[in-house]
């Protein structure tokens, strides 16, 4: 198994958030806020096979939505933001740095 | 109360009896002061021997060598205490004045206000410095123009004392202060460092170790705010925290740790700061560094993770001064250069920005990016709107302990209106206008961003103040200075144009006569002036000319009445959207529409046509209170004929400006397409090339309408 690591980024301000992987909730938060001293809301990390997985973003209160395909091979860290009206994402194969 | 006024010097009158003598000889004092508007004065009696001699010496001296005037000067509090800040000389001057008021109340000094003069005039003699301007306070005042008087000494001399003096803006006199020079430096904050057992603290680094883009010296976490103008003294104490349980730290354990360890911790705004050295934080490697403290007072601890940064490697070493430094920028309301956008008052991110604030790996200047490229550059220094802050922020927005980490994270623009002291943005910003408007009329300005350096240069293209990258400020005739906020916020993509020799400028039109916050700016004949100022990618201010904008009195009854259905602020948010069938808005358009049929040849006329003929030319969505959507179909007919008559108005010297005129014309040719009337359209777009032709533009300019002729 491999580690999928989800950071909630820029953007959050009091927002409802769930993360589905493949279908299946990893996280589920209210009242997500950036803490702009790091640029970092929330984070978590699941375990998944090899392969192609999908990772859902909601933002209800917002409605916003979106989706976003990674291919694991080794660990991997997936960063979300909300930019504007659109989620956004990063992938990165070394974990993101905060100060 | 209003520390401004003249009554206050004398409140210690509540605690003693003054006699008559000492209020008549106060009194004395006024008439020599007295100055006309850029008037220099003599230097007060009192200072006038002193410098007298001071200019002997000089006069015998074969080179002379002045103290700087820039650093903190302190008033006795009675019950007054103003702490001034004048920054005119030194390392990186901003060329401004700033200062807190606090007021002594039995044993206690109670913060009042705070001030910023952004834009003084400064005259300098061999003998004086004068500084005069208009102050931005926290507090109302009618007292907002203010004098300081520093003699010059010489550097063989104590360095001078400033006075103070506050006025209307028609010179009435008000308070007076004596402020004794107190530090070179603008602010001064006590600083504790603690470690975690087992974590050696980083001590200094030298800037040459690597490849940087400044000079080689050696920093400590002190030198570098030093060189910012904050002098950071060392509180003498210094901790060894155990590890927390668990081996990490989570946010909550780090501010009990503060509580514990920092000696001078207190719930309350003060000038102290705990910065803590440890190894590892709940998050992971990957955190480096946090400003902790978003918990009652705030900002007032940070800490920096050693797990992965430690060792005496120079690249750790620089990472560690980086951190550091960083986080105690936090501590002082600093946000990071890409999340400026995020601020209260919100400003453009600064991606650019060679920055102890920036993320070395989110580095984006115009032809490089990445950490490489950021350490290359970087000169290891705070950028100029942080310097500002960190000189020249109201207190409670800086302080430690003061305001929430966010708020008032840099001052507005209107507080940013002087003259860079080096300006090599490669760009130049202009406005331009009619040199007056009739009374009612709406205001609209030209907005250029030209390229200055020949290399070329990629500038977003929304010149728009609807977007942020350019912003302005507009002093009233009675000298209040507003910052123009559009009434609609706009989110865009932003979208990016090389200016270069075959195009070596953008122009944009913005009507500015309506804001969000002051509805209808330019309600009033008389003078006012405008500055603008475009925030560049890599941070750079560029500012405008000052535009100076006069309102013509009205001439007769008929000019009145049109002004006054011109000056609605329906009609201000109707010029702002161009035309709205929205029921809020349903006196503005009913104005519009007495002018038209009332004053139809009246000059302002031509605008309301063209807010009618441009909404008509739009499907218009309303939806009821009943929830169902109603739709309006564009009027095509009305619509060209409000156009077409508008553009007829406009073909010489009156009606609309050129950019405005060019927009209406496009318009008018896109409804006549959008009826299958295309050869209309084609006789539309000859005919604006044609107006165009006549009015002596520049060559790329008529290009570009040459090829917006093109459907």
């Amino acid at each position: 198994m491999l580690t999928l690591q989800i950071d909630l980024q820029d953007g959050f301000s009091s927002d409802i958030v769930r993360v589905l992987v493949d279908g299946q909730p990893v996280l589920e938060l209210e009242d997500v806020s950036t803490d702009y001293s790091v640029g970092l809301a929330a984070s978590a990390k699941t375990e998944v096979a090899p392969g192609l997985h999908q990772v859902e973003v909601t933002l209800p209160s917002k409605q916003l939505s979106a989706i976003q395909d990674v291919r694991m091979t080794d660990s991997l860290y997936l960063g979300v933001s909300v930019d504007e009206g659109r989620i956004g994402f990063r992938i990165s194969k070394d974990p993101f740095i905060y100060f | 109360m209003d520390p401004n006024m003249l009554d206050f010097e004398f409140e210690g009158a509540l605690d003693r009896e003054f006699s008559v003598e000492e209020v008549a000889q106060a009194e004395e004092a006024m008439p020599e002061l007295r100055i006309e508007e850029g008037e220099v004065q003599t230097e007060p009696a009192h200072e006038k021997e002193k410098t007298e001699e001071a200019a002997a010496q000089i006069s015998s001296a074969a080179a002379v060598y002045y103290r700087r005037v820039s650093g903190r000067y302190r008033s006795c509090p009675r019950p007054w205490e103003l702490i001034l800040r004048v920054d005119l000389d030194g390392y990186r001057p901003k060329k401004r004045l700033s200062g807190d008021f606090f007021r002594r109340s039995g044993s206690t000094m109670v913060y009042f206000g705070s001030f910023v003069v952004h834009s003084p005039s400064i005259s300098v003699s061999s003998s004086l410095v004068t500084i005069i301007g208009i102050a931005t306070t926290t507090w109302a005042t009618s007292y907002k123009k203010i004098r300081v008087r520093i003699p010059r000494h010489t550097t063989a001399s104590p360095p001078a004392t400033a006075e103070v003096r506050w006025m209307t803006m028609t010179n009435q006199y008000g308070a007076r202060y004596i402020c004794p020079f107190e530090s070179p430096y603008f602010r001064t904050v006590v600083l504790e460092q603690d470690h975690e057992k087992g974590v050696t603290p980083f001590v200094s680094y030298n800037t040459g170790s690597l490849p940087s883009g400044g000079p080689a010296r050696t920093l400590s976490v002190a030198r570098a705010y030093r060189e910012a103008g904050i002098e950071m003294v060392d509180s003498g104490r210094s901790n060894v925290v155990p590890t927390a349980p668990g081996g990490t730290w989570s946010n909550a354990e780090l501010h009990t740790a503060m509580e514990n360890h920092f000696h001078y911790w207190k719930d309350v705004p003060q000038w102290k700061v705990w910065l803590f050295h440890a190894m590892k934080h709940d998050y992971g490697p990957g955190l480096l560094g946090i400003m902790f403290d978003q918990k009652g007072k705030q900002r007032q601890g940070c800490a920096g993770f050693y797990q992965r940064i430690a060792g005496n490697a120079a690249a750790n070493q620089r990472d560690q001064l980086y951190v550091c430094v960083h986080e105690l920028g936090h501590c002082f309301n600093l946000f990071h250069s890409f999340h400026k956008k995020y601020m209260d008052p919100p400003m453009p991110n600064r991606l650019g920005a060679l920055s102890w604030m920036n993320y070395p790996r989110n580095y984006k200047a115009d032809s490089q990016q990445g950490e490489a490229a950021f350490w290359a550059a970087f000169p290891f220094q705070f950028d100029h709107l942080e310097i500002i802050h960190l000189r020249h922020a109201f207190y409670n927005n800086i302080v430690l302990g003061g305001n929430p980490f966010g708020k008032g994270a840099a001052l507005e623009l209107t507080n940013d209106y002087s003259d860079a002291v080096v300006d090599d943005s490669g760009l130049r910003l202009a406005l331009e206008a009619p040199k007056s408007f009739a009374f009612g009329e709406p205001v609209v300005v030209e907005i250029q961003l030209r390229l200055t350096d020949l290399r070329g240069k990629k500038v977003p293209d929304q010149l728009h103040p609807n977007y942020g990258f350019v912003q302005l400020a507009i002093q009233k005739p009675g000298g209040e200075v507003i910052p123009y906020e559009p009434p609609i916020d706009h989110c865009a993509e932003v979208t990016t144009v090389q200016l270069d020799e075959s195009r070596p400028a953008i122009y944009e039109s913005a009507y500015i006569g309506y804001d969000k916050d002051n509805g209808q700016i330019f309600g009033q004949p008389g003078m006012y002036r405008l500055r603008g100022a475009f925030f560049a990618p890599d941070g750079s201010i560029v500012l405008s000319n000052v535009l100076n904008v006069r309102v013509r009195s009205p001439l007769g009854a008929e000019d009145e009445e049109v002004a006054e259905l011109m000056l609605g602020d329906d009609q201000g948010m109707l010029l702002y959207l161009l035309g709205s069938d929205g029921p809020t808005l349903q006196s503005g358009n009913d104005a519009f529409e007495q002018v038209i049929d009332q004053y139809g040849k009246h000059p302002l006329a031509v605008y309301a046509r063209m807010v009618k003929g441009f909404n008509l030319s739009r499907e218009f969505k309303n939806l009821a209170a009943d929830k169902t959507m109603q739709t309006r179909k564009p009027k095509s007919a009305k619509s060209q004929s409000l156009l077409t008559q508008v553009v007829n108005e406009s073909e010489g010297d009156a009606g609309l400006d050129n950019i405005s005129l060019n927009m209406t014309m496009r318009r008018l040719a896109q409804v006549q397409i959008e009826a299958g009337e295309k050869a209309k359209a084609a006789e539309t777009m000859k005919q604006m090339v044609s107006i165009f032709s006549g009015k002596k533009l520049k060559s790329h300019v008529l290009a570009v309408i040459k090829k917006q002729a093109k459907i």
